[in-house]
């Protein structure tokens, strides 16, 4: 069990926060981008990778 | 192999797993971090930040994971011109150089309270430091041509080129006498380090694939999305 009154705890907490930030916008810059294209495919009348009538 | 050089076939396969890549990545995150804050003691001497290492190890190793990963994916295209592997490749770059960059600035927070300073250039982080600016270079020359077959073959030579620097990393605490502590995971004798910690971080390494292998599948989806855009664009372009 932590102990949140330790020495050093910010340096762990802020460890922490770091990597959830930088997960967290990893995954929904792909995300978004996914999105993006997705939409740009269906404008152009063009099916999405992986559906059964794409190329 | 072969089933796989389809993309469309890759896709359909890919999309059925998704939804069950997402859930065991959300699950393996969960369960890892209940281990990493409340089921795992403090070290004898580094007291709370040895729970650093958690999340420390895991980007550290997949940085070095992908960037094997990615010169894979470029022999493949150089060698089989297998449709998929260098848009693999491409689209492995910014999660593998994001697990680089958490590597590097977890590591400068774990040093300051345990070394005393933020940063050294012993070989060690100098290495990393080095892959940091391989995965820079590599998504660089990606963004610097308008023909991807020109990009694409720039891009395998920095990435197979680039591949001599991974046992350099692995192996400079070894070879140097670096401030960064020697292997105490993968190592001849097996780990050195207590199951009460092992467990956590083997659960935390196993969040952080599961969280790679699903973005890296929209990853790889998008680039082909985004051929497929490019390549009607530019048949649009040739009727006109």
């Amino acid at each position: 069990m932590i102990n949140w009154s330790a020495d050093h705890i910010s340096f762990v907490i802020v460890a922490y926060a770091i990597v959830a930030l930088v997960l967290l916008v990893s995954v929904a810059t792909t995300l978004r981008r996914a999105s993006t294209l997705k939409q740009a495919l269906a404008d152009m009348k063009l099916t999405d990778p992986g559906q059964k009538d794409s190329i | 192999m072969q089933i796989f050089a389809n993309p469309n076939r890759f896709f359909q396969i890919a999309d059925r797993c998704m939804p069950a890549l997402w859930l065991a990545t959300i699950a393996a995150f969960a369960v890892a971090l209940y281990f990493a804050f409340f089921n795992s003691p403090p070290d004898y001497q580094q007291g709370e930040t040895v729970r650093i290492m958690y999340v420390h190890v895991p980007s550290a190793s997949l940085a070095l994971f992908v960037y094997v990963l990615m010169a894979v994916a470029s022999a493949m295209a150089l060698i089989f011109r297998h449709p998929l592997a260098d848009a693999a490749a491409k689209a492995a770059a910014p999660l593998g150089a994001a697990f680089c960059f958490l590597a590097l600035v977890t590591g400068s927070i774990w040093g300051k309270p345990m070394w005393g300073t933020w940063w050294v250039w012993d070989a060690r982080l100098t290495s990393m430091f080095v892959l940091m600016l391989l995965y820079l270079g590599y998504i660089a020359v990606w963004r610097a041509f308008d023909d991807p077959h020109r990009a694409a073959s720039l891009a395998r030579i920095v990435a197979l080129v680039g591949v001599i620097n991974i046992p350099i990393v692995k192996f400079s605490v070894n070879w140097w006498n670096t401030l960064h502590q020697p292997a105490s995971i993968v190592r001849v004798g097996g780990p050195s380090i207590d199951k009460s910690i092992l467990w956590p971080l083997g659960l935390m390494f196993l969040a952080f694939t599961l969280l790679f292998i699903t973005t890296h599948l929209v990853a790889l989806k998008n680039e082909v999305r985004a051929r497929k855009i490019r390549a009607e664009k530019l048949k649009s372009m040739g009727t006109r």
